[in-house]
């Protein structure tokens, strides 16, 4: 009798495990679903790239005027570069987290090089929360500044994620510059999840780093001229990829603000 | 005979003092199976919790705890439920604003939109990161690990986690245990409900599992540690911020 009990009992618990593992499995299967419907649907974003001239020098190291314009345009993400942490130079201060804080985005770091007694690099900022972030080091000759991409990927209210990146390529040879965009290819285009990388290439339209290193992408921006602050030449970018499941929808070039050697780049883009 | 008895003696000798100079570098060169305290690798930690998974600040007050930051040396402060509020003018967002506050650089532990909320939890730490990952396990869970340099130049991967229920539960613990390695310290908050569950899931010489209640009031919450048997519980405790319900647990784990 007892040992029937005892079967039975053991049945019960069974089916009751069985009935759980069903259920994770269903919760799993529903979590993918819901994910792969998220990613699928289209979405826009507003996108800007900013390059703040020696973090900030123009400006006395004061994040005020660039939160000001920032807000002004109020963009989703943005990719800066020429940013210091605490620094000799910049008095001391981390520049991103103060920029972040005036504006209540998220704000992440990326150093490229130890400077002055603190860091130099790269900064993304998000009304969107980061899932991962990595600084990837860029193939740089050794007597060359080393440059970097820093990698987010951002986590939208709508269930979507992308992956957003900044970078800031070597000035002195096409060459050089090319080398690091095929890296930064080999970081970015591993799938087919909605990604942008915003920037200062140091190098013009015409030239191979973007002619032929960024033929996979789309590029979200014309071919005006962005740098200095009243600008003759063209070398800050914005480009999205999967290159056909993306557009422009607006694209514009802040001239003369006064507070850096770069003209800010801002874009609405659509993701299908 | 004498000479014979004297060699022996002297081989006796011999023997005697090597095997006690084998014996004295035993002494100093423990194994590693059996670590030592007092290694002067302690790690400090501070958590800012409420202890019932509601949000942080009620108000834009964050003076007590930015005071109290500031007073204090730590590799890690986690502040749980620091959620940003986004509006059509403007997002608020206490995480930054405490960073900016205190000198520390901030990362947020995302867990799920909520209407006009952002939730998550806040990791501020005293240096730039190289990377940092979260893996959403399920709907309002998410591991959440960052690679940091403490003490001694150690490195550690401070990890952070919160179950609410038995779904969260059962996909979750696969994201941890797959992440936990010799240099994770994990502080994670689960409800009440679950702690024996957690506890038999980390029980086992592969893990040390430590678990911290808070003694307020209307709390649902334990908070636990868990590392492998390489770190070790030094000291907790616990002290209310402000009026407002905010606890804070100064934590000491050592690298043994």
């Amino acid at each position: 009798m007892s040992k029937l009990n005892s079967n039975q009992m053991e049945k019960s618990v069974r089916l009751k495990q069985f009935k759980i593992k069903l259920v994770l499995v269903f919760c799993g299967v529903l979590l993918v679903l819901q994910q792969s419907t998220a990613q699928s649907n289209p979405f826009r974003l507003k996108i800007m790239s900013f390059n703040v001239c020696r973090s900030g020098e123009l400006t006395q190291y004061s994040v005020i005027p660039f939160a000001d314009l920032i807000r002004q345009y109020e963009p989703d993400i943005i990719a800066l570069q020429e940013l210091d942490y605490m620094t000799s130079r910049n008095t001391g201060i981390d520049f991103t987290t103060k920029l972040g804080a005036e504006l209540g985005m998220f704000p992440v770091f990326g150093r490229t090089i130890y400077y002055k007694g603190g860091e130099y690099g790269l900064a993304v900022l998000s009304k969107y929360p980061f899932l991962q972030v990595k600084t990837e080091p860029l193939p740089t000759p050794s007597d060359k500044e080393q440059r970097a991409v820093l990698i987010t990927e951002v986590r939208l209210p709508t269930g979507q994620n992308v992956r957003f990146a900044s970078t800031h390529l070597d000035h002195s040879s096409d060459a050089i510059s090319a080398v690091m965009a095929q890296a930064m290819n080999d970081f970015l285009l591993k799938d087919d999840m909605p990604t942008i990388v915003g920037g200062d290439f140091n190098t013009r339209p015409e030239e191979g780093t973007i002619a032929n290193g960024m033929q996979q992408w789309k590029r979200f921006c014309n071919d005006n001229p962005t740098c200095p602050d009243i600008p003759t030449k063209k070398i800050d970018y914005l480009f999205g990829y999967p290159k056909e499941k993306c557009s422009t929808i607006s694209y514009q070039v802040i001239e003369k603000t006064g507070i850096s050697d770069h003209c800010p780049i801002v874009a609405e883009v659509e993701f299908q | 005979m004498i000479v014979k008895m004297k060699k022996i003696n002297i081989l006796l000798l011999s023997l005697i003092g090597f095997w006690s100079f084998i014996s004295c570098g035993e002494e100093e060169n423990p194994s590693p199976d059996l670590p030592e305290t007092g290694t002067n690798n302690s790690i400090s930690i501070q958590v800012y919790s409420r202890f019932n998974n509601q949000k942080l600040f009620n108000a834009n007050d964050y003076a007590a705890v930015v005071g109290r930051i500031r007073s204090n040396q730590n590799s890690v402060v986690l502040l749980q439920r620091v959620d940003a509020t986004t509006s059509s003018t403007e997002i608020k967002n206490p995480m930054v604003t405490i960073a900016e506050e205190t000198e520390k650089i901030p990362l947020f532990a995302w867990t799920r939109y909520a209407d006009t909320q952002i939730e998550g939890s806040g990791i501020l730490v005293g240096q730039t990161i190289t990377e940092m990952k979260s893996i959403p396990t399920s709907e309002g869970c998410c591991y959440v690990s960052v690679p940091l340099t403490v003490t001694g130049g150690n490195g550690m991967n401070f990890s952070s986690i919160t179950f609410e229920n038995e779904t969260q539960l059962a996909t979750g613990i696969a994201a941890v245990k797959a992440n936990l390695d010799d240099k994770t310290v994990l502080i994670g908050f689960a409800a009440k409900s679950l702690q024996n569950k957690l506890k038999t899931e980390f029980s086992g010489e592969t893990y040390r599992f430590e678990t911290m209640e808070s003694s307020g009031g209307n709390t649902t919450q334990f908070l636990f540690l868990l590392t492998n048997p390489k770190w070790k519980l030094q000291e907790y405790k616990e002290t209310a911020v402000g009026t407002d319900g905010i606890s804070c647990i100064d934590l000491k784990i050592e690298k043994l």
